[in-house]
């Protein structure tokens, strides 16, 4: 079945024009519209105007950003299915939502003059609470299921120090809030300058993460014989893993889903050679969260919902019909 | 000559434990080990293969401790192919046959050499998948499947391959077509071959050299006519039967009636 319009082919192509798009739709809607037009002229002469300011200073960096949280939460998802086989595995998996979640919270209600170290603490719950959880499963190795079990474990227990901050002091909550449900708003070049180096270092580094996905999906005992340090590589996935996502929950909060539902979906429709599903995952992300977090800011106007929620809502059910229809996990 | 020795080989895993093997498998030749379930058979093989690590003795290959090969090396020495399992990845069986060559590869590399693509035309050449190259592995069946493994396992171009059950599941058409691949194999490229064989006649009919193991220990090893014999059949799996030899195939034939109700398996 080689056709140049295989189902696979359509993918490849109509992926990336839907990131364009999406990043377009981006820069022109919202309560303001500006045009094509209009944006290359502030984008090519220095003049200063209003739409100068809200396409510099605001939409762009908001939609830059954006990108890179998508690329970087669905590479992590993917990667974490591929080395977990389990097509359920996301970021939440490894600790990273709890990890940074943590963090944060701690960050905002005990030290809330230091609240521009935000980013940095989440970064680093993530990463230390991943690097808990893998020692936990170590047992002359560290196998996908322990780990999934050790993930549970220590979710639980930092959801509950999580809750339990946020009922000792309920009064600073609310500034917590926004950053729980996970939104891009306000964000600007300054949280772009701390996610970008990050995100697209993680990012480069996935490529390389491409061959040792597909050996371990060939399995643990084949890919040993075939001359590969299984536990070298699934320590340096999940830990990279960790990273991208940590990178991206720093300055977008928890947005959840996107590590889920995208590798997925690609998944489903291309099968999981990750020399296709990777990029594919990368590009997907960016144009996902893109296009939600543009939809969340403009199509409820006054209110600015947080992109998480609307991934969440709109992705649960659009991902179950995905299940039933093709009946694939 | 031996290609592989182990030497007081034992590990205890609770529910069953292996009591210091030691036994040689010759080079050149193919050995069935066989044994009812849960002897060890698998676990030897592992061990050999460095998927398990023993408690207590050595595996030597040619006189080299297995231990002390880097894994790219061993992978370039021994290979095995496990029971089969359902595999994830989604690949046309070309894709996965060059897998075969990871070894032999720079760890990032995608570009396959010429001398890589070649093997790999000639691991599906001998296994007669080659008409299949192209389509995706999962597709196919069970019996296709398998030669398709052990296309991936030769395409390593190891000096030994070990094969966990090879033709268990399979139709008798695919076992006969996998023996008889496996025999080609080791008697024109010289591949040293030990496979654990649950059919004691193809055991016989398809190996040079015999290794019979109960409860975790070496109950037998020999020519394969000579090991093959009602005491052993008695001894080792508790069957009385008769051993006959028809144009030079053994048959078993159990004497009706006697055929232990107990089992001796786990």
């Amino acid at each position: 079945m080689i056709t140049i319009f295989s189902k696979k082919n359509l993918v490849i192509v109509l992926t990336p024009l839907f990131v364009i798009a999406a990043g377009f739709y981006a820069l022109i809607h919202g309560s303001v519209t500006v045009t094509i037009p209009e944006i290359w002229t502030v984008l090519t002469t220095d003049a200063p105007s209003v739409h100068r300011t809200i396409i510099v200073d605001l939409r762009l960096p908001r939609m830059l950003i954006g990108l890179l949280v998508g690329a970087c939460l669905a590479a992590s998802g993917a990667l974490l299915q591929g080395v977990m086989k389990n097509p359920l595995a996301d970021p939440g998996i490894i600790g990273v939502t709890s990890g940074g979640g943590l963090a944060a919270i701690v960050c905002m209600i005990l030290l809330p003059e230091y609240s521009y170290l935000l980013p940095a603490t989440a970064f680093a719950g993530a990463l230390i609470t991943t690097l808990i959880i893998y020692s936990l499963a170590w047992d002359r190795g560290a196998s996908p299921v322990k780990i999934i079990l050790a993930g549970v474990a220590m979710n639980s227990l930092l959801g509950a120090v999580m809750n339990g901050f946020m009922v000792v002091y309920s009064e600073r909550v609310q500034a917590v809030l926004p950053w729980l449900a996970g939104g891009l708003n306000g964000r600007s070049w300054y949280h772009l300058e701390f996610i970008a180096p990050y995100a697209i270092i993680g990012l480069l580094l996935s490529f390389f993460a491409i061959k040792p996905s597909n050996i371990l999906l060939l399995g643990d005992d084949s890919a040993k014989l075939l001359g590969h340090h299984v536990e070298l590589q699934r320590f340096f996935i999940i830990i990279l893993a960790a990273f991208l996502a940590g990178t991206a929950v720093s300055v977008a909060g928890l947005v959840g889903f996107v590590g889920l539902v995208v590798p997925h979906v690609f998944r489903l429709l291309t099968g999981n050679d990750y020399r296709l599903l990777l990029p594919l995952s990368i590009v997907g992300g960016a144009g996902l969260v893109v296009l939600a977090d543009t939809i969340a800011r403009s199509w409820f106007d006054p209110v600015e919902l947080p992109v998480g929620i609307l991934l969440a809502a709109l992705g649960a059910p659009f991902f179950l019909i995905l299940l039933r229809k093709r009946r694939m996990l | 000559m031996k290609a592989i020795q182990t030497k007081n080989i034992g590990l205890d895993l609770g529910r069953f434990q292996l009591q210091s093997v030691s036994t040689a498998f010759p080079a050149e030749k193919i050995t069935a080990i066989i044994g009812p379930n849960g002897s060890g058979k698998s676990t030897l093989l592992k061990i050999i293969s460095r998927l398990l690590a023993a408690d207590a003795g050595e595996v030597f290959i040619d006189d080299m401790n297995v231990k002390m090969f880097r894994t790219k090396e061993f992978a370039k020495t021994l290979t095995m192919l496990p029971q089969s399992k359902e595999l994830l990845l989604q690949l046309t069986v070309r894709e996965l046959v060059s897998y075969g060559r990871s070894p032999h590869q720079k760890r990032f590399g995608y570009k396959m050499a010429a001398a890589d693509e070649e093997i790999v035309n000639w691991a599906l050449e001998i296994t007669g998948t080659v008409k299949h190259a192209d389509r995706m592995y999962h597709t196919l069946s069970g019996g296709e499947q398998q030669k398709a493994r052990i296309a991936m396992s030769l395409a390593q171009k190891t000096d030994i391959l070990l094969l966990d059950e090879p033709t268990t599941f399979l139709d008798i058409a695919h076992q006969f077509d996998v023996l008889e691949i496996l025999r080609e194999i080791n008697q024109q490229y010289r591949v040293t071959i030990v496979m654990v064989l649950h059919d004691l006649q193809q055991a016989v009919k398809y190996s040079d050299y015999l290794v019979a193991m109960k409860k975790g220990n070496i109950a037998a090893a020999g020519v394969p006519e000579d090991v093959l014999t009602s005491a052993f059949l008695k001894n080792v799996y508790d069957i009385d039967a008769k051993v006959k030899y028809e144009d030079g195939y053994p048959l078993i034939i159990p004497a009706i009636g006697n055929v232990a109700k107990d089992g001796t398996g786990g």
